[in-house]
Order: C-alpha cells, then structure tokens, then sequence
C-alpha cells in the first residue's frame, strides 16, 4: 500500500517559496539547531510517534538536468520538501502538528506560497492534501514497531542491563524484591511489539 | 561522533544519515512512458522483509516516489512546471554515503538499473559512476531529526528482540519462588547475552 509500511506512514509534501523568502527559513532551522524553541522541541519529542522527519530546501537551479539549457532555471519559487517517518493517522498527525507545535509550523512554513497557517486546522489539513505526494514505494526496516515501541524497547534494554548488573552477589530474597522493582519501572513497556492497531 | 549541530546530511544529535535525491526522468518519446514504467516498477516492487532494501541492512527508512507536479495552491499563473517528471529517492542510513551507494550497486544492480534506467544521465551500476551520477542527482538536506538519532538498524532491532523476550520471560514467571526466579533469570540473561554469561 502507497504511503505505508506496516505501522509507518510516509508523508511527502512539497511547498514553494519566494526566492528572496528562503534565507529567512534557512534562519528559522538554525534557530531551532540553537534551541530557540524548547517548547515546540519539548513538545515535538512528547509527541513520540514520528520516527524520522526532514526538510530540505531545493533552490530552484538545483533541480537536476543532464543535457541542454538548463529548463528549471525558468521556475520562479524555490521548493521545501518535507517528509516523515510516523505512526498512526495523517489527520491525528497534523493535528498534533498544528496544536502542539504550531510556532515552529509557523516559521518553517510562514514563508511557503498561501500557507493558510496552522490554526484553524480545517484549512491547514486542506493546505497539506494540497501539496502532499503519494509516496509510490515505502520501505521500513522495522514495521511493525511504532516509534513509542522502539523507544520503550530501548527503555527496557538499558533497565535490565543495569539490573543485570545490580542484582549480582544478592540473596535470593533481595533478587526478589530488586526484580520487582525492575518490573515496576519497565511494566509499561511490555506490551507485545508487532499487535495490529 | 554525534551530530549536534544537525548540519547538512546528517541527523541532529545523531549519525544517521539521510540522502534525497532528484532525478529527471525520461520524457516520453510518443512509443514508450518512461514515467509509467517507472511507476509500474514501484508499484510491483516486493515489500517489507523481501523488499530489495532489505539487502542494505544499515537503511532504517526509505521512499520513491514519482513527482508529476510542483504544488502550488495559490494563484494558478503563478504556478510553476517542471519539463519532465522527477524521481525522489530518499533513504535514512548507517553507513557513509559512498559506502551505502556502493551496496546498492553490488547487493541490488537489478533494482538500480530497473528504477533509475528510466531517468536521464544515468550511467548503469558501475559504483564509482553510479555514485557521481546520485551526488550530482543530491539536495542538501537543511534539517533533520529522529526519535533515535544515534541508534543503527541492528540496535533498534536488538532492542526490539531483547524488549520481546523479556516479556515473554515475566509472562512465564510470574508466581515463582526466589530461589526459582533467580535461576530462571539467570537461564534467561544467559541465553540473551551469551557473551556475558553469568559465573
């Protein structure tokens, strides 16, 4: 199925900028490097069902050509891609989007050609359809793990690893009572990767 | 080394790299769609674990896809055209760039050939001319991040296995004496760390 691999989405969408616009998103993304936004990064990395995501400005000279005059050099708006790696609902997703990280949508796409904003967000989900792409062919190395299984996943390895090393040269009881509390910091971490939503 | 600063390619407080890759395709000639080739290659492109990407270990996520348009939703004269349709290519890998374009020339030349035969200037699966030919197809990426950065496929997969027998290990111990607990904990570290067995 287009756009999907097991539990992974695949968005890709494409939004045109004026050229003299673009400097300012490249100011935008370094801003975010510098950590200008930590209540969008906070609440981003709370979000826990996108995987991978990236944006890359595409100069409108920089599209390819492999023989004759150059005919992109005739596009008048430089392009953002943007594509992610996430879990669950294209609409649940934007609209955490729009709810929870909505100063970051704000500058990423404040300069993109009729970006409506990321409030209300009837206008926004009509916005992204718009400029989205059907992703022809989609690959995940793990597909069915969400990104919240992998991170959980890893939660548990570092906590029994660490019990492992702890629990050495106890009495059978104090194992006992060491491994429950093991459990009790891993407990919400097992449930069974790989359950159909 | 972790990439703190996100720079370039390369994911924010990670190793990961990520490639995007445009490539023109070759416009239609009147007898043969290059463009619907192309799309009938991908549409029947074996998936998940038998998906030719399967064979380069190091790719957590990887897409084709065929951009007919450039998007545009407002005035429509103010629209822009592209000449021909172009083929993104985007991957998120382990290895270097040199090493992961190098694989797919060696591990999948069939595939390679398949999907980037019909875009123009590409110059067959030699590794060293493939890899020209996709630096010269690359788009900087401006900013990339993950919820993993600095874990590889085999981590992510190993914690996954381990994640997997733990619960099935407290599943199957519920309920046990300490003394039985101790031993089946130990059975079971040693079994999923053999490496580290326990004296």
């Amino acid at each position: 199925m287009a756009n999907k691999a097991g539990k992974s989405y695949a968005l890709t969408a494409m939004t045109p900028i004026p050229p003299l616009k673009t400097p300012l998103v490249r100011l935008v993304f370094q801003g975010i490097r510098l950590g200008f936004d930590p209540q969008d990064s906070a609440n981003l990395k709370a979000l826990e069902f996108i995987h991978f995501a990236r944006w890359v400005l595409i100069p409108r000279g920089a599209w390819p050509w492999f023989s004759g005059p150059d005919p992109a050099e005739q596009l008048e708006h430089d392009y953002m891609l943007f594509e992610s790696n996430f879990n669950g609902n294209w609409q649940n997703y934007i609209g955490a989007f729009s709810e929870l990280v909505h100063v970051g949508m704000e500058g990423i796409w404040g300069t993109s050609v009729a970006f409506p904003g990321p409030r209300p967000i009837t206008p926004f989900l009509d916005y992204i359809r718009g400029v989205q792409y059907l992703t022809t062919y989609y690959y995940s190395a793990y597909p069915q793990a969400t990104t919240k299984d992998i991170l959980g996943a890893m939660r548990v390895q570092d906590e029994l690893e660490a019990f492992m090393l702890a629990s050495d040269g106890l009495s059978d009881d104090e194992f006992a009572a060491a491994y429950n509390e093991f459990l009790g910091r891993i407990q919400q971490h097992l449930g069974r990767i790989g359950e159909d939503e | 080394m972790s990439n703190a600063s996100g720079s370039g390619n390369t994911c924010l407080h990670g190793d990961t790299y990520g490639l995007t890759a445009v490539s023109p395709i070759r416009p239609d000639d009147g007898r043969r769609s290059p463009r619907l080739e192309l799309e009938h290659i991908l549409n029947h492109l074996p998936t998940l674990a038998d998906s030719p990407l399967a064979k380069l270990t190091d790719t957590h996520f990887a897409r084709w896809v065929v951009i007919n348009r450039l998007p545009f939703e407002g005035k429509r004269d103010w629209a822009d055209s592209l000449p021909v349709p172009y083929l993104l290519f985007t991957s998120q890998f382990d290895s270097s760039l040199e090493d992961y374009l190098e694989r797919m020339c060696r591990l999948i030349p069939d595939t390679v050939e398949a999907i980037w035969g019909t875009c123009s200037g590409f110059p067959g699966t030699d590794p060293a001319a493939f890899t020209r030919y996709m630096k010269q197809c690359q788009v900087e990426t401006t900013f990339f991040f993950g919820a993993y950065p600095s874990a590889n496929v085999s981590e992510v997969k190993r914690a996954i296995e381990i994640q997997d027998a733990t619960r099935r290990f407290v599943v199957a111990n519920q309920r046990k004496s300490p003394r039985e607990l101790r031993a089946a904990f130990q059975e079971f570290r040693d079994g999923l760390f053999p490496s580290r067995q326990s004296q």
